[in-house]
């Protein structure tokens, strides 16, 4: 029961301070809404929390990134959620499309096709041991076709990255959902089905490094497969940490753009829930010129949905209020590193263009953005490489 | 054993066309197989791709669409909505390797009750030779 937890999170360390309903971006537009005082609440009286509360959260964790007392709150969130499963079921947006795409994708019977966005002139290679994990994007790219945004560019640029880097990864041809959603619904049936056909897929590939551009699928993979399955056969690995470190590193030259400006939305997976925050700087800095919102880092700001929960008035003014923050900075574009993120902000953006021309902006997938400036050396030479084999064929 | 083998296939049928055309196949005593449940639906234009994934999510062999002819829909341009959705519905089942012709959109009109139960039959056979959702390998799959 969820008192047995409260040791287990922390909850007893709590200092009364505050600081987690200060960032809290729930907190900023729903006065009734306050980690500090739910968990005050977990303390002193019972366990049940209405179902506002317990599906008001975004589970983004700036809470317990700033809590000074290492209060898990996310966590525990997560917790009451499972344990209340029966009691009350969240408000899925897309009827949810999401969650039905999940449950068929933990069908055993089925073989989802998630490679199919391969073109020819992508290095894949079927004995890597570098394994790239797709997860959800392909989908997005059908249910989101009406934002004209082509989501399939981000696998791509991945491996194009990934290639200029020397890196020719393996690609699953069956990948299920990475069970991230799951999750953080508190559904541990369902993604445990998921994990576990992923694993066995991962594992038959023989791959001893995944890689994941998407920071779900990472923070996933990362640290919650483990917590059920133990520590894993191979490493997981983040795309953008790592592009970071390879343009640090001279591994990998991206030319820079002078009359490119850009601000950097922090996803919530990658900043507080993987602590990922100076590398997306490094690649921007390095291809731009960048400029940083008031609300970044740790203390940046949901893109306003998770696990395709509460997408309503509220959210749609913050994601506005997000890209008049963006815009503020004077930069020209909006850089995120997350396709959901992407949709999201896009989505906002899609609507009130409708209706207001000054919502017009540009929206990047940092990967996207990344592989366009690739140096015309690493492109040179992937097309040097193209031609030999067409040589070779 | 495949001849005895019932598919279940649910039909959403749109309230003032098909619907009817299923009202007019009964009144004129036109055969077609039990397999179909008919759920009515106001129009064809309500139907979201996720409820179609959802009968397939539940166990269902083969689903239909049916409602009015291009022009003749109640609600104007329902029709015209649906045949959109339908359309990243089977997308959708692309990805997931769900076999497309397991879904099917069709217009029929409320005084075609012989085409009601000829879609109805033919669908049946259809699914049928497709075999049962749950056993479907990767091989079967276009
Ligand atoms: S930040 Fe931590 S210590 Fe402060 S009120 Fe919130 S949970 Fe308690
Ligand atoms: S996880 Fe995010 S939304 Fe939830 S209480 Fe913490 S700061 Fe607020
Ligand atoms: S913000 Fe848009 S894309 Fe995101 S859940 Fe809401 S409606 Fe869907």
């Amino acid at each position: 029961m969820i008192r047995d937890k409260i040791e287990e999170y922390g909850i007893r360390q709590c200092i009364d301070c505050g600081k987690c309903s200060w960032a809290c971006p729930v907190s900023h537009r729903q006065n009734d809404f306050s980690p500090r005082t739910v968990v005050e609440h977990l303390l002193l009286y019972d366990e049940h929390l209405s179902s506002r509360e317990m599906w008001d959260c975004v589970t983004c964790g700036t809470c317990s990134a700033l809590c000074n007392s290492r209060v898990k709150f996310h966590e525990i969130m997560r917790t009451i959620r499972k344990l209340s499963v029966e009691r009350a079921s969240p408000m899925m947006t897309h009827g949810d499309t999401f969650d039905l795409i999940a449950r068929l994708s933990s069908k055993p019977y089925l073989h989802p096709k998630t490679s199919s966005w391969l073109t020819s002139d992508l290095r894949i290679s079927k004995n890597s041991k570098v394994l790239l994990f797709v997860g959800c994007t392909p989908y997005l790219n059908i249910i989101f076709k009406h934002l004209n945004i082509d989501f399939l560019q981000i696998p791509r640029a991945a491996v194009k990255l990934l290639n200029a880097m020397g890196i020719e990864p393996n690609v699953l041809e069956s990948e299920r959902c990475c069970g991230h959603d799951q999750y953080w619904l508190g559904d541990d049936e369902l993604f445990l089905q998921l994990a576990e056909l992923n694993l066995k897929a991962i594992g038959s590939s023989g791959a001893e490094e995944v890689i994941a551009f998407c920071p779900e699928c990472y923070s996933t993979l990362k640290f919650v497969y483990p917590q059920f399955f133990g520590p894993l056969d191979f490493e997981v690995k983040n795309l953008t940490a790592m592009m970071g470190d390879a343009v640090a590193g001279g591994i990998l030259t991206l030319k820079k753009d002078n009359t490119l400006s850009t601000t950097f939305h922090d996803p919530c997976r990658l900043a507080k829930h993987s602590n990922i925050i100076d590398e997306p700087r490094k690649i921007l800095h390095s291809i731009s010129n960048f400029f940083e919102m008031p609300r970044s880092g740790h203390t940046s700001v949901c893109c306003g949905v998770a696990s395709w929960v509460n997408c309503d008035s509220w959210t749609k003014y913050w994601q506005l209020e997000r890209i008049e923050e963006a815009r503020a900075t004077g930069a020209g574009t909006l850089v995120t590193a997350c396709p959901k993120c992407l949709a999201h902000l896009s989505c906002a953006q899609y609507e009130k263009n409708n209706y207001d021309e000054s919502y017009r902006f540009d929206i990047v997938d940092i990967h996207v953005l990344a592989a366009s400036r690739m140096s015309s050396n690493e492109r040179g030479k992937a097309e040097l490489q193209d031609s030999k084999r067409e040589k070779l064929n | 054993m495949r001849m005895t083998w019932l598919p279940k296939i649910i039909a959403f049928c749109c309230n003032w066309c098909a619907y009817a055309g299923a009202d007019t196949a009964g009144l004129s005593r036109f055969q077609y197989p039990p397999s179909i449940s008919i759920l009515r639906v106001m129009c064809t234009g309500r139907i979201e791709p996720s409820m179609i994934l959802k009968c397939f999510e539940q166990g269902a062999d083969g689903v239909m669409v049916l409602g009015c002819h291009p022009g003749d829909c109640h609600y104007i341009s329902g029709n015209e909505c649906a045949r959109s959705r339908i359309e990243t519905t089977l997308e959708i089942m692309e990805i997931l390797g769900i076999d497309k012709r397991r879904l099917l959109l069709k217009w029929i009109s409320a005084s075609e009750g012989a085409l009601f139960a000829e879609t109805a039959k033919d669908f049946t056979e259809t699914i049928r030779s497709l075999g049962p959702f749950r056993g479907e390998s990767q091989d079967d799959q276009r």
